[in-house]
């Protein structure tokens, strides 16, 4: 319990250095003046009263030390006087301030930026239920070990019916689904006088099922969407786009956007916080991985060959 | 009148330490007073054996001060001059009986030692 006063008065005492230091001068002025005075009182004259009673004294300035010491932290003072310092002489040259401040910040910028990639691409959990559950496939490839982030993607590509085999070969033991890269695509909606970009990925028919994501509104993408013997139209909007561009209104559902000239039917609305399995693109919308060629997706649009 | 600087070098390690007792026992036994009284009336009742620097007692002072065993406010001198006048307070006065008593354990044995030592057997 005085432990703690005192770490309190002390604390207070190195915040007040000044103040503290100012009663000490006048406290120690008095002193020597009544010493000095009873030494003149003692048939000294003023001057030889005045050094006796600093010698008696010892040490103005090593008292002042001792009792800053006793009474304070010196290393808040300190800390303290070279803040008021530091400041004063930036303040004193601000070409250099101006220079330490915008290398500071790039500094702390780049760091930030390489953070947020790390955050999303490693750190961050996918936004789905289970997610320790899920396994990425991708493939050896003759120039080297796979890129498991998918950054380049190259490895991470399986042609449809690859896909479709592979979940023929899995059977019951689980399910399988495959997403695309975000790709941003030219998108109109209704009402809409200018065209805007989209963040779409294609997924295939088992892809929020496998997942574990329903539908907040309305209905996901099923295997009926991605069948190959008839086009199936339908858009699965996230909950931020559906927000930002239609109000949040339920009156989304079975609206018609048109995305790279085709015209979709939105039939669900994502719900909030899942924004695809790619943390650091989020979706705006979902479509179904054959509709690759309708809308021109260039990047996997072979639906055909193995 | 000015001290032996060798006598207060061997005298300072073991009085420094009990600097903070004599202050409180001169405050119990003459009531408020300001640091040169303090310093003055311990030369007076060391009988001018003990003759620490006058300074030395300030550091010492904030210590009890702020152990809330002193308690200090500026008040007046006897010449009139603004002064911070000392004073012991409730708790000082209980950690004064502590302080006497472990003082006087203290002594009693490092007394029992040298008397032994003297002792020819």
């Amino acid at each position: 319990m005085r432990r703690l006063r005192v770490f309190g008065r002390r604390l207070i005492a190195s915040l007040q250095a000044d103040r503290m230091a100012g009663e000490l001068r006048d406290e120690i002025a008095s002193h020597l003046a009544e010493a000095t005075e009873e030494y003149v009182s003692g048939g000294l004259s003023p001057e030889a009263a005045r050094l006796a009673a600093l010698r008696r004294f010892g040490g103005v300035i090593r008292t002042a030390e001792l009792h800053r010491d006793a009474r304070s932290f010196a290393w808040v003072d300190d800390l303290r006087q070279d803040v008021r310092h530091t400041v004063r002489s930036l303040a004193n040259s601000p070409g250099f301030t101006l220079v330490a401040a915008v290398t500071l910040a790039l500094g702390i910028g780049a760091n930030t930026a390489i953070f947020t990639l790390l955050d999303a691409v490693v750190f961050k959990p996918l936004p789905v239920p289970n997610a320790h559950e899920l396994i990425t496939f991708f493939e050896n490839g003759p120039e080297g070990p796979a890129d498991p982030l998918g950054g380049g993607g190259r490895f991470l590509r399986f042609s449809y019916h690859r896909f479709e085999r592979l979940a023929r070969a899995l059977g019951p033991r689980g399910s399988m689904a495959a997403v695309t890269r975000s790709s941003r695509l030219i998108a109109r909606l209704p009402g809409d006088t200018q065209r805007r970009f989209v963040q779409a990925q294609f997924v295939s028919g088992g892809y929020f099922s496998t997942l574990g994501v329903e539908a907040a509104r309305g209905r996901i993408v099923t295997s009926e969407d991605t069948r190959l013997d008839r086009r199936s139209s339908v858009a699965v909007i996230g909950d931020g786009f559906w927000r930002r561009s239609f109000g949040g209104s339920d009156a989304a559902i079975g609206q018609t956007i048109v995305i790279n000239e085709v015209a979709l039917t939105v039939v669900g609305i994502a719900p909030p916080g899942f924004v695809g399995m790619w943390t650091d693109a989020e979706a705006d919308v979902w479509l179904p991985l054959t509709l690759q060629q309708p809308l021109h997706y260039a990047n996997n649009s072979n639906l055909r060959s193995d | 009148m000015a001290p032996q600087n060798d006598k207060n070098d061997r005298n300072d390690t073991i009085l420094y330490g009990s600097l903070g007792l004599m202050i409180l026992k001169t405050l119990e036994a003459l009531g408020s007073l300001h640091g040169y009284r303090i310093a003055r009336r311990i030369e007076q009742i060391s009988g001018h054996q003990l003759e620490l620097n006058q300074g030395t007692l300030y550091p010492a002072l904030i210590k009890l001060e702020q152990s809330g065993w002193i308690a200090a406010k500026w008040g007046e001198s006897d010449s009139g001059r603004r002064v911070k006048v000392y004073a012991l307070t409730r708790a000082g006065r209980k950690q004064l009986s502590e302080q006497t008593a472990q003082w006087q354990r203290a002594t009693s044995i490092v007394d029992r030692f040298l008397k032994i030592s003297e002792d020819p057997a």
